[in-house]
């Protein structure tokens, strides 16, 4: 007798009742937390404020015209340093790739710059850029190592039988580069993208706490933690990790979209 | 013509053809035929400039066309693209004739990766008729094909390029390919 298995994704329905149970538990863990601090302290619940007080203030705040402002500057911010750092990042992959020099000139500058820890670089740049501008600079340096090693290692690595046809073939550099190449970094790169925003809103935030633009959440941040109101200090990053996932899945859905069309796969574990 | 004089070639230590010689003229079809290992494929890849050898001379036509032992093809890329990346634009009403002939025109918007085994080697057999290189190299080019496939292909073989004065080099160890395409058996 012959049996099969089949194997079907968990519904939409499943997958939000998931979700739903699991951030129910870390809330009642965050919510246990804060009385088990606060039980012979009651100053203890200025440190760790209860989830509910949190969102309170949550509340409060977001439709605040101040704080949308911060916001959206914020997006904008990360959104516009995201977005070199792909472009970028993505070009110099070809280019090293291309060319040996530009990867032996280019490959130490980009490999320092993912080690050195991202506060010395905010450090080190606001020497040269605006409160306003640095983040955007940040977010740049930290998305673009990270896609010009997946375009360059990606493209470096490709099949070498594919390779070895396009030679036999005579298919000119930019044939082979766009059709035999190119097609295999793509899902890899798009894995990359998606790391690289969760980077991009870490730093983005992280440079806007220490230099301070006139209007933004990390300065919004900082002025919270500055006159000890930690209520609006988690209500604030709770603002920046919701706009932080639902960019994430906004960019996961449209990458697995175009996956899907084009007979790849997303990691879902990215 | 394709011709191999004394050509010596080894991987390493390992010595794969010493003073090897061959020659295919054109017009005819030459099976070499040798058993796993014996350094078949290796000749194909020293005629397709894919390795260098260690001495001896290989004459060969600028453009050759190849069917290699695996597809070869880029599977995210729709049928007809994949055999139109390596043509010019002056070669593409021929192409489609050739995938009527070979009963592949109707799926030609399938991606690759979606195809059979035996619709992939089809692929693989066109895109190197198609290309009307100046000698044709088939290293076991009808792996996973039926009989009336096979003679098909055979037939539109003998038509584009034995027919035509033009050199085949085939690559097998099952007779049968070989008859379909008269060839003149060599060993290896």
């Amino acid at each position: 007798m012959i049996s099969t298995t089949k194997q079907t994704k968990p519904s939409f329905f499943k997958k939000i009742i998931k979700i739903f149970l699991i951030a129910t538990f870390w809330i009642l863990v965050w919510e246990a937390a804060s009385r088990l601090v606060s039980r012979n302290n009651d100053l203890m619940l200025l440190i760790l404020p209860s989830p509910f007080t949190v969102f309170k203030k949550w509340t409060e705040l977001a439709f605040t015209a101040p704080f949308i402002k911060a916001g959206l500057h914020t997006l904008a911010r990360i959104f516009t340093g995201y977005i070199i750092g792909v472009v970028l990042g993505f070009l110099i992959g070809i280019f090293t790739h291309i060319s040996n020099l530009a990867y032996s000139l280019l490959s130490p500058i980009l490999k320092i710059i993912r080690a050195v820890p991202v506060v010395a670089i905010i450090i080190l740049m606001y020497l040269f850029f605006s409160s306003s501008t640095l983040p955007i600079i940040i977010v740049c340096l930290m998305v673009l190592p990270l896609v010009w090693q997946t375009v360059h290692d990606g493209l470096t690595n490709t099949d070498k039988s594919l390779l070895e046809m396009s030679k036999v073939f005579n298919l000119s550099k930019t044939k082979t580069l766009l059709n035999v190449k190119l097609p295999v970094v793509v899902p890899n790169l798009i894995s990359s993208c998606v790391n690289a925003l969760g980077l991009a809103w870490k730093s983005g935030v992280a440079a806007e706490v220490i230099c301070l633009p006139t209007v933004s959440l990390g300065t919004m941040l900082w002025h919270s933690k500055g006159s000890i109101d930690f209520d609006e200090v988690y209500a604030v990053t709770l603002t920046v990790v919701v706009l932080s996932i639902i960019i994430e899945i906004l960019l996961k859905y449209l990458c697995s979209k175009y996956l899907t069309r084009n007979g790849g796969a997303l990691n879902d574990r990215t | 013509m394709i011709e191999l004089k004394n050509v010596s070639f080894s991987y390493g230590e390992n010595q794969v053809l010493n003073n090897f010689n061959l020659t295919v003229n054109g017009g005819e079809c030459v099976q070499l035929y040798g058993i796993s290992g014996s350094g078949k494929t290796t000749v194909s890849r020293l005629i397709l400039g894919l390795e260098k050898a260690n001495s001896g001379n290989i004459i060969v036509p600028q453009k050759t066309s190849v069917v290699f032992q695996e597809d070869r093809l880029l599977e995210n890329i729709e049928l007809q693209k994949n055999i139109r990346l390596v043509l010019s634009k002056e070669q593409y009403d021929f192409a489609d004739s050739l995938l009527k002939e070979f009963g592949l025109y109707d799926v030609r918007k399938k991606k690759i990766s979606t195809l059979s085994g035996g619709m992939k080697r089809r692929v693989a057999l066109v895109r190197a008729i198609a290309y009307s290189g100046d000698a044709l190299i088939l290293d076991e080019p009808f792996n996973g094909l039926d009989k009336d496939n096979k003679q098909i292909a055979a037939n539109i073989i003998k038509r584009e390029f034995i027919n035509k004065n033009k050199p085949v080099l085939l690559i097998t160890h099952i007779k049968e390919d070989a008859d379909l395409l008269d060839a003149k058996i060599i060993s290896i």
